[in-house]
């Protein structure tokens, strides 16, 4: 559409200005200059490698590179790129090949989460930036690891979930922006209780629970399965610990936690303001867990030095009318109901949280950090991996959140770093 | 069942030491086992720490009993109770407190790990004596390592395991003796700093080998290394261009490095100042500066600012973030002087820098930024000086602002971007603005130009009464400025906002707004007030009375539409009252009014759902008659949807009239999904073959969790939807004088423990209980009878009894009789003793063994008691027909007075063996047992 310019001056009032330019000249994904295109290739193309959100491929940023173990899915996704982004991919079965093309900028890592660790580490080596998929790492260990590679290769790194950002939190009813400038106004007093039940719109997925008693199978010819498994112990092969159902396996993930834990906790890290530190206590409540499948629990209450606490309600479904946040001057419901009258007029006299990095393309051109990046991401996936210790342990654990370890118990803390499967280290 | 609520605290300390020994209630480790496995997985804490604690006290014993009933996975068996067993212990003797069990634990895991012929399972215990194991242990996974199969579970452990250095490096020395893969050893080795190993490990990579030992010896390097290795690795990752690569050489060689900043920094540093010009690779360079920054600490400051001067961008931002590890103000203030000689990049790099850091004392050198000419630079200098907050900034950013001006009459399309950009800038950094910003919004709404566009644009989100005046003179004079009103007013501005809307110059919520912390009741009056004084303009103020949210609006409302029954301000008003006594009038419009049907019956279903008093019966019913009157799709949906809360039958039945319109099909399968599956008493063939159709309709997002809730769902009520009966005593028993005890619903005729004994779908479920309250008993007590029950066993291990005769509250076993309840074919209880399997007079009277039911399966049972003599019949087989004092030939207990009575198969005093008369009794720990039809005729 084109516009008469004079027109267009002569008319605009101060609003008017800030939407009708058209995109074309504002800059932005239309002008890209070459050299500044960046290409990314996905390891992992099952599931979520091939899912909408991630499998993308634009001006500013081209997929040029695919890899997976397993070879039918490393031929549907070539295709898919072919058909849908009309790119034709370069296809790998070695993670390491992938992140050695030269090619490449961008490494995602969207395989089950423990390998996650591992290939973070080895593309920040590589000089190569990172967008890893959610949860970060399957062990604290590894997760502090990433965070140390990152740093040292200076990378950029991006954890995928996003809440903290954009999109609906959920049963809130909003975005986190709100959320954040009510706790950040005081007005709810402090310390807060943040309770994420079904009752407070968040859903346990509990059908990732892993099977007892699995019977061998035999390999399918097109599953590399020794790397599949990679790091993680070996045993006998069943497809119920592979695709689409590993995460019921605390050898490669960590069940209905695991999947949802970082979506669901990651925001209220941020909302709570402990984006640098940890718990420093993880109490459980569930039935004792198989040292191979995981099953489901019923509570487990997370609490802070400051006395903030994380209450997550699993199958103990909890108070029905228990609030989001609770704080001694206030209390916040499903649907940002709240018991301060007006709220939200009274949220519109006080300053936006500060911004955010979002645009990770921007953040790999200035180097600035994303906003949900490998010491924020490292903490709130800490979070969920104290709850998966505790679980397995059946028992409380007090944590040091600066020395990253558990206090006074050697077993928890074996479960911190759990060594790998040889040649496999990280 | 025959199960002992034990003390942990007697036990805890005295494991067992020879085979055949009993614990404080008299159970050998064999049945302390099988009593364990079969509460297994335990359900909570308390009691895993109790099953935990039993079983760690049985010693070397109980723990090799239990990995001897592991069977290859390959049989298909059910290995799960023993995991549970084994893995839960291991751990369970690692908490503090319980240290004194551990050895026994470990010596047990360790014997029958030897034991094991199968591979699977001996790494698996291999992984479970990992969990639990000591320093002591390293000898004992040493001599794994060159299993083929096993040898990298042991190594694994060696790696993990404290102080086990001694152990690995007398391995690496013998490596030529022992022949263990260099690979394998240096692997474990790269877990620990073994002093003597770097020698070895030099050697072996002066031989040099295959990529995959290179790699290993190289990360041992990395860990067991000291500055004498630096000439290795050095060579080694300079062979490799310093790239990721198969033997890893560049990363251990920088990890080497990162440890000798620790330990010999003066060695360290040299390294690093080296890698930081051997390679172009600004990962490279980047990762030799962090370690340079490491050994100098703060001494590093000026090699980080002559960084600032580097043409790479990624560098220059690591650098600063290297600084970040000792900023303070001098730090920032090193850094800000540095801005005006930067390029344009860089100046952005240290801004942005500034500003996360919050560097207040540096926001001069921030102000002056945002007059660059580089767009980058301005938009990182006013972000940053939005972060650091303060009058300064707050100046800084108000002065760009007013600094901005439309371009004359030439200016292109570039240009008009450029503004944009710069006004969007300046608006995000005042919303987001570190302090209070409504004084200088006013100020720029003052100054006109760009700069009172852009506070305009701030007052579109953020709410700043200060700028009431402004903003009101600005709609009196015609700008169209009523999206900002509410944002801007109180209620001193109440009566100037009522003239504003009598002229169309604002909207009604203002208003509203501007009397809004005032109680309803006093602004309905305000409003009626002003209402009186408007004249033909009155009725403008339905949406406004209605916007109150009072009750009291709505006489008033109703007669307003009653005036013209048309579209208009009462309408409107209506539309907006959350209340529910609108409901019934919603009705009434979307009935007699076409014109106004569709959106007064999408206000009726919003009422609706929202409505607190409403049941749910009434709300399906306004649904139903909503949907009744086939409005469009989307108000369909709507109705549909708000059916799911009803959780009513009747409204997953209506739901499911709608799934076959493919427009209506989602909204329908997700509310009888979200009804279904909440509710298994609707559960039947007919919800089953809905939720079937459900599951291939669905095709949202989520549809791919939602067939799995759905096919777990059927899965576990298909069993129970089979059957819902409610037992009956046949004719013939009824005339015999039989009287029904549980009759699949009713409890009356019980007491004692009637949480876990629960009725469910006409039969008794024992869910989970266990010690001396957690029977189940008989109101009556009963002296001779013949008690008949059905039973079924619902998982494998099953273990309860029948008290007879039983005195309550007290182990019926030894106070009165147990009649066995017992799955005796499940492999944990393959060391029964003969007078514990089914149908067994507890340690009295052995029964004929009979094939345990299948799971599922329901039996026949008939106990005869009458005097001495005890009959058990289980689905038509006598399997006891004896006598309980000849059994023990008169002595029930011992005739010298001790413990140990010689007459009794279990060789133990059973006090109460002879009582007269006593309670009937289900004696049951952990779940799994199902009983139904339970009658009983008195003799």
């Amino acid at each position: 559409m084109a516009i008469n310019r004079k027109d267009f001056l002569k008319t605009l009032g101060g609003m008017a200005l800030f939407t009708i330019i058209p995109r074309r000249v504002l800059g932005g994904p239309g002008h890209v200059a070459p050299n500044d295109q960046l290409t990314k290739g996905i390891i992992g193309t099952g599931g979520i490698g091939r899912s909408s959100y991630h499998f993308t491929s634009d001006e500013r940023c081209r997929l040029v590179a695919l890899c997976d173990v397993d070879s039918n899915h490393l031929q549907q996704a070539f295709e898919q790129a072919k058909s849908q982004l009309g790119e034709t991919t370069k296809t790998y079965h070695f993670y390491r090949d992938l992140i050695n093309d030269p090619n490449v900028d961008i490494v995602h890592v969207a395989t089950p989460p423990h390998w996650h660790g591992i290939m973070a580490v080895e593309a920040a080596k590589a000089g190569k930036d990172i967008w890893c998929e959610k949860p970060m790492t399957r062990t604290i260990g590894e997760g502090k690891r990433v965070m140390e590679a990152v740093r040292q290769n200076n990378r950029i790194f991006r954890l995928n979930t996003w809440f903290r950002f954009q999109d609906t939190f959920y049963g809130l009813g909003t975005t986190v922006k709100p959320l954040k400038k009510l706790v950040d106004s005081g007005m709810l007093g402090w310390p807060l209780k943040v309770t994420i039940s079904g009752y407070t719109g968040f859903n346990w997925k509990f059908f990732w629970v892993g099977k007892e008693n699995l019977v061998p199978q035999p390999v399918p010819k097109n599953l590399d399965y020794d790397l599949w498994l990679g790091p993680a112990p070996y045993k006998p092969y069943n497809e119920h610990r592979t695709h689409q159902t590993f995460r019921g396996y605390w050898d490669y993930d960590g069940g209905g936690l695991g999947d949802m834990g970082q979506h669901y906790i990651d925001p209220v890290q941020y909302i709570l303001g402990k984006d640098n530190t940890s718990p420093v206590k993880v109490e459980v409540d569930a039935p004792q867990q198989h040292p191979d499948a995981i099953g489901t629990w019923r509570k487990i209450v997370y609490t802070y030095e400051d006395g903030c606490q994380i209450i997550l309600q699993g199958e103990d479904h909890g108070d029905p009318t228990a609030p989001y946040i609770e704080g001694p001057k206030g209390k916040l419901y499903q649907g940002f109901n709240c018991t301060i009258p007006n709220i939200m007029n009274k949220l519109a006299e006080l300053p936006d949280p500060e911004p955010q990095n979002t645009d990770f393309i921007k953040c790999i051109h200035n180097r600035e950090k994303f906003a949900l990046n490998e010491i924020n991401g490292f903490r709130s996936a800490t979070i969920v991996n104290m709850g998966l210790c505790a679980l397995r342990l059946n028992r409380t654990l007090e944590f040091d959140p600066v020395a990253l370890k558990f206090i006074n118990d050697d077993a928890a803390n074996a479960l911190i770093d759990q060594p790998m499967r040889a040649p496999w280290k990280i | 069942m025959k199960k002992l609520f034990i003390s942990i605290l007697l036990l805890a300390m005295l494991p067992f030491a020879a085979v055949n020994a009993q614990d404080a209630r008299g159970r050998v480790a064999s049945t302390i086992v099988a009593d364990a496995l079969n509460q297994l997985p335990a359900a909570d804490a308390g009691l895993y720490n109790q099953l935990m604690g039993e079983i760690a006290a049985t010693g070397s014993e109980g723990i090799e009993m239990i990995a001897g009933m592991l069977k290859p996975a390959a049989e298909g068996v059910n290995n799960s109770p023993m995991e549970y067993a084994l893995n839960g212990v291991a751990w369970y003797v690692t908490e503090k407190g319980n240290d004194a069990l551990r050895d026994g634990v470990r010596e047990g895991l360790r014997n029958a790990a030897d034991k094991c012929g199968d591979p699977t399972t001996k790494a698996f215990l291999l992984t479970v004596l990992e969990r639990c194991a000591t320093t002591d242990d390293a000898e004992y996974f040493a001599a794994l390592l060159g299993d083929e199969y096993q040898g990298d579970f042991a190594a694994r452990a060696l790696a993990t395991l404290p102080g086990t250095e001694p152990t690995v490096l007398a391995l690496m020395q013998e490596q030529n003796a022992n022949g263990l893969s260099r690979a394998r050893l240096a692997h474990i080795a790269s877990y620990k700093d073994i002093e003597g190993a770097e020698d070895i490990l030099l050697a072996w990579a002066a031989q040099g080998g295959e990529e995959t030992e290179m790699v290993e010896i190289y990360r041992a390097l990395a860990s067991c290394g000291t500055a004498k290795s630096v000439k290795t690795l050095a060579a080694a990752a300079k062979a490799v261009d310093y790239g990721f690569e198969a033997t890893d050489a560049y990363s251990s060689y920088v990890a080497l490095l990162t440890k000798l900043a620790d330990t010999d920094p003066v060695a360290a540093l040299k390294a690093a100042k080296k890698l930081m010009k051997a390679s172009p690779k600004v990962n490279v360079r980047s990762a030799g500066l962090e370690i340079v920054a490491r050994v100098e600490s703060a001494d590093v400051l000026p090699t980080l600012e002559k960084a600032m001067k580097d043409e790479n961008r990624e560098y220059r931002v690591g650098a600063l973030r290297l600084a970040d590890d000792y900023a303070d103000d001098g730090v920032y203030a090193r850094f800000a002087a540095m801005i005006p000689s930067l390029e344009g990049e860089a100046k952005a790099d240290v801004l942005n820098w500034l500003g996360t850091a919050h560097a207040a004392s540096q926001i001069d050198a921030v102000a002056a930024a945002m007059n660059d000419t580089d767009a980058e630079v301005v938009a990182s200098a006013v972000a940053a000086a939005s972060k650091i907050g303060g009058e300064k900034a707050l100046a800084a950013i108000v002065a760009k602002a007013e600094s901005l001006q439309k371009p004359a009459d030439g200016g292109d399309e570039a240009a008009m971007a450029a503004l944009v950009a710069d006004m969007n800038l300046v608006k995000d950094a005042l919303l987001s603005f570190n302090g209070r910003v409504n004084d200088a919004v006013v100020e720029m709404l003052g100054k006109g130009g760009i700069a009172k566009d852009i506070a305009l644009a701030v007052l579109n989100t953020r709410r700043i009464p200060e700028a009431a005046d402004a903003v009101l003179a600005m709609a009196e004079a015609g700008n169209d400025v009523a999206k900002l009103i509410p944002n801007v007013v109180t209620e001193k501005n109440f009566e100037a906002l009522c003239g504003l809307y009598e002229s169309g110059k604002c909207n009604y919520d203002a208003v509203n707004e501007a009397i809004i912390d005032k109680p309803a009741s006093e602004q309905v009056a305000m409003i009626e007030a002003r209402m009186k004084k408007a004249g033909s303009k009155a009725e403008m103020y339905y949406p406004v009375l209605a916007a109150t949210g009072s009750a009291e609006v709505i006489p008033m409302l109703v007669e307003g539409y009653k005036a013209n029954k048309k579209s208009g301000p009462a309408f409107a008003g209506m539309m907006m009252v959350a209340d529910d006594a609108m409901i019934p009038y919603l009705y009434q419009i979307a009935t007699e009014n076409a014109d106004l049907r569709e959106a007064a019956l999408e206000r009726y279903i919003q009422l609706t759902q929202a409505s607190k008093k409403l049941n749910a019966q009434v709300k399906y019913m306004n649904y139903r008659k909503a949907l009744e009157m086939d409005p469009k799709t989307q108000l369909k949906n709507m109705a549909l949807r708000a059916l799911s809360p009803t959780q009513t039958y009747q409204g997953m039945m209506l739901a499911a009239e709608y799934l076959d319109n493919a427009e209506t099909a989602q909204a329908a399968a997700n509310t009888i999904l979200e009804i279904a599956t909440k509710h298994p008493e609707f559960y039947s063939a007919e919800v089953k073959a809905l939720l079937e159709k459900v599951g291939a309709t669905l095709n949202d997002s989520d549809a791919v969790y939602k067939r799995k809730d759905i096919e777990k769902f059927i899965s576990e009520n298909t069993e129970r939807a089979s059957h819902s009966i409610v037992s009956k005593l046949t004719p013939e028993e009824e005339a015999e004088g039989f009287e029904m005890l549980f009759d699949g619903v009713s409890m009356d005729k019980w007491q004692g423990n009637l949480d876990a004994y629960q009725p469910i779908d006409g039969y008794m479920y024992v869910t989970a209980a266990y010690g001396s309250t957690g029977n189940l008993y008989s109101k009556k007590e009963y002296k001779d009878f013949v008690l008949r029950f059905e039973f079924c066993f619902d998982r494998a291990g099953v273990n309860n009894g029948v008290g007879i005769r039983a005195e309550m509250g007290k182990d019926a076993a030894y106070h009165g009789m147990e009649i066995q309840i017992l799955d005796h074919d499940d492999p944990i209880y393959a060391n029964l003793r003969e007078y514990q399997v089914h149908g067994s007079v507890y340690g009295i009277i052995p029964a004929k063994r009979i094939v345990s039911p299948e799971l599922g399966q329901w039996n026949t049972e008939e106990i005869r008691v009458q005097g001495d003599r005890i009959k058990v019949t289980v689905n038509g087989e006598v399997i006891v027909d004896g006598n309980i004092r000849t059994a023990c030939k008169g002595h029930n207990v011992a005739p010298d007075g001790s413990n140990h009575n010689p007459y009794t198969v279990d060789h133990l005093n059973h006090p109460g063996l002879f009582n007269k008369t006593g309670y009937i009794g289900f004696l049951g720990h952990g779940e799994g047992l199902k009983l139904r039809n339970v009658r009983i005729k008195e003799l």
